[in-house]
């Protein structure tokens, strides 16, 4: 094996920046309003991954699992959001400016995002909890992935994972009955 | 058969991620346990749901648009869009994938050809092994990738590259030369390292051409207006003997190529017989020469940074001293410096005292004025009073002895001086009680002092000292009364004649018993003292200390007393119980 079928390999393996939009860009943002319960928070995030995503594609790089990569990038600026809200730097407040969304979709695009009672079955579960359960069983990660994705031991990935099923049951039921 | 229920297995089975044995015993284990069925049927709901919860469904249309944006924003460029299938030529695609795999690739090791190849692809003499198998995986991946038959046309290969003159037969036979042509065209057996450079053309002249064009030419004759060297005018004074002899490498060298320089004169006679002194004196020049040179550039060296006026006045004369001792008839001036004056006066001096009288006769008169003048020098720059060594040696000895002596000073006579208090306070010997008893003391001709008497005793320390007085002074006792004012109490009073205010008085107890009374402003007679006759408890006064400014008042016993002036006239009275 030399390098060029390592390229070769590569290329047929790993998406590039354009397939990996196009084919996540629904399932970041379901993703992400699913963690932050707020479609408008959700829309910003999921932009600003895809932006921090393309840089690692510059001058003709490839990431390698750039599933995973964009799962991981998703959950720490969510995570962030969550920790420090709207924060903004003095800098940003000073020399920021407003920036129009770049995808610009309408509501209907988002419809199936309501909050029904899984939502707020979700938003009951601590943050961990709800990341395992999502990339996992929302996003359909293998367990290799998702303990990339989120940052987390292989072998914690099972054991996360049932305790989330589990309280995510327990209280879909006491939500809904 | 699990016996324990295997709780935290559930979802690993639910999901697939168990192994076939272990999936096994939890299906066995799922048929036997409600329990563990019910918490799998938990976690299968938990998961539908999870699933089943809506996403977003943003169309293609949509997203196409933001596509470029983002594009656009990171700097992506086309070959990064569905990477190679965009690419046209495979000459321009082959490097393109060279440095992909460069950048994605693990790190190859320094020393791999295929390494210096990907990182230099513009080296023409390092080439990229041929591996037939792993080309044609390439080539078939590489096809299934683009996906389009255009890219596999015939024209990859193109036919002038693989010229037969330059490409090796075996690059060109493999599928990796179709792939990448240009550099299966680059040679092959060529070593690593420098490439050979390329061999000179041809000169295209033909060699009787070079002959004619390489043929001197004729010089020009010389101008006849230069006038010869014979002409130069030689040196109006006659040369003196160092002048020619001891001749010095560069210096005297070059003088003696000079075509115009005049032939050397005969040497005196006393230098021929002397060559050996001649060659002393050389040496003795050129190494005090190097020993001047050296304490010049230590002094330069320890000056550096700064200006510094002894520096300055030793790197002033730019004239060297070898010049000026070997060649001096070069310069102006007589010598540049004493101290090569002296030496060359020196060695002129030791010469003329080994030379025989003659000899030496002949000497000074081929030389007599500059012998002359370094004597002058010499006599006028020796280093006189302070300026001499051994002067200066002796100050230096004088100041470290003042300053030892000084040292010892300090340290000793603090120890004397202890030492002379101490032998000037003798402790009072047990006779002295029995010299001041009352039978003694009651001798006037006894107690009556002499010129020839030894010095009254020191007084001995107090204790119970009581004072009186206001700072007089000039005081003298004039009569010494006693009484008894009552019943138990003797009374002393000394009558005082003196001016101002009374004088300052203290009254205490020595360590022998007695009672002493100090003043430095009342002076005591001694006769007056010693006619004071034994009365009551006082059996004696006798001066003690200073000559009349310390009273001893001998007593029997051991009463308590006190002590008080009365005015009008002035009387210092003691009461003593």
């Amino acid at each position: 094996m030399n390098e060029l079928s390592l390229v070769l390999n590569y290329s047929s393996t790993q998406p590039d920046f354009d397939t990996l939009f196009l084919a996540s860009f629904n399932q970041v943002l379901s993703y992400l309003e699913r963690l932050v319960g707020d479609i408008g928070v959700a829309h910003r995030l999921t932009e600003g991954t895809f932006d921090e995503v393309a840089r690692y594609y510059r001058k003709g790089k490839t990431p390698n699992e750039p599933g995973s990569l964009m799962y991981l990038i998703a959950t720490a600026r969510a995570r962030d959001y969550l920790r420090k809200g709207d924060k903004q730097t003095l800098w940003q407040r000073m020399f920021g400016h407003a920036t129009e969304p770049t995808v610009d979709f309408s509501e209907d695009h988002v419809a199936e995002l309501s909050n029904g009672t899984e939502q707020r079955a979700l938003s009951t579960l601590e943050f961990n909890s709800r990341v395992v359960l999502l990339l996992h069983d929302y996003c359909e990660l293998s367990y290799d992935q998702v303990a990339r994705a989120a940052a987390i031991g292989r072998s914690s990935v099972p054991r996360d994972l049932d305790r989330a099923r589990h309280e995510f049951q327990q209280a879909y039921d006491y939500i809904k009955f | 058969m699990v016996k324990k229920c295997p709780s935290k297995a559930l979802t690993p089975y639910l999901d697939g991620e168990l192994a076939g044995e272990a999936q096994q015993q939890i299906e066995e284990h799922l048929r036997s346990c409600a329990a563990c069925g019910a918490l799998l049927d938990e976690v299968t709901s938990a998961r539908e749901r999870v699933r089943g919860i809506g996403r977003a469904v943003v169309p293609n249309t949509v997203l196409m648009p933001a596509l470029e944006a983002f594009r656009d924003r990171a700097g992506i460029g086309e070959a990064n869009s569905m990477v190679l299938a965009d690419i046209p030529e495979p000459a321009a695609a082959a490097p393109a994938m060279i440095e992909y795999a460069s950048l994605d690739a693990p790190e190859p090791e320094p020393d791999d050809a295929r390494y210096e190849a990907v990182v230099s692809p513009a080296a023409t003499w390092v080439d990229i092994p041929a591996e037939p198998a792993a080309a044609e995986i390439d080539a078939s991946a590489w096809q299934r990738a683009l996906e389009e038959p255009e890219v596999a046309e015939p024209e990859v290969a193109e036919p002038e590259v693989a010229e037969p003159e330059v490409a090796e037969p075996e690059a060109t036979t493999g599928p990796f030369a179709a792939i990448a042509g240009p550099f299966a065209a680059r040679p092959t057996a060529e070593p690593r390292g420098i490439p050979e450079p390329p061999p000179l053309p041809e000169p295209a002249v033909p060699p009787e051409v070079m002959a004619v064009q390489f043929e001197p030419a004729e010089l020009p004759p010389p101008p006849e207006a230069i006038a010869p060297p014979e002409a130069i005018a030689p040196a109006e004074h006659a040369p003196l003997p160092w002048e020619v002899e001891a001749p010095v490498e560069g210096h005297a060298a070059a003088l003696d190529e000079r075509p115009d320089a005049p032939e050397p004169p005969a040497s005196p006679p006393w230098l021929e017989a002397d060559a050996a002194d001649a060659a002393d004196i050389e040496a003795r020049g050129r190494r005090l020469v190097e020993e001047d040179l050296a304490a010049q550039w230590a002094l330069e060296k320890e000056m550096e940074g700064g200006w510094h006026p002894v520096a300055a006045a030793v790197t002033e004369p730019e004239v060297t001293a070898e010049t000026a001792i070997l060649a001096p008839a070069f310069h102006e001036e007589p010598h540049p410096t004493d101290e090569v004056a002296a030496a060359v006066a020196s060695m002129r001096e030791e010469l003329d005292a080994d030379r025989p009288p003659a000899v030496a006769a002949a000497g000074a008169a081929a030389a007599p004025d500059y012998r002359q003048a370094l004597r002058a020098q010499l006599t006028t720059t020796r280093p006189t009073g302070l300026q001499a060594l051994g002067t200066q040696v002796k100050i230096g000895l004088g100041a470290a002895l003042a300053i030892l002596l000084m040292i010892a000073g300090i340290l000793v006579l603090p120890r004397l001086a202890h030492h002379g208090q101490a032998a000037a306070v003798p402790k009072t010997p047990p006779s002295a009680v029995g010299q001041a008893s009352p039978s003694a003391a009651a001798s006037p001709a006894a107690a009556a002092p002499s010129p020839q008497a030894p010095a009254a005793p020191a007084v001995p320390a107090l204790s119970g000292v009581v004072s009186a007085g206001a700072g007089g002074s000039g005081y003298s006792v004039s009569r010494i009364r006693t009484g008894n004012p009552a019943a138990g109490l003797f009374r002393i009073v000394f009558d005082l004649a003196g001016p101002g205010s009374a004088p300052d008085v203290q009254l205490g107890r020595g360590s022998d018993g007695n009672l002493y009374l100090e003043s430095s402003g009342i002076q005591v007679d001694p006769a007056t003292a010693a006619a004071f006759p034994g009365v009551g408890p006082i059996t004696a006064i006798a001066p003690t200390g200073a000559a009349g400014t310390s009273l001893r008042l001998s007593t029997t016993q051991a009463p308590q007393y006190s002590m008080y002036y009365l005015s009008g006239p002035a009387r210092l009275v003691i009461d003593l119980k």
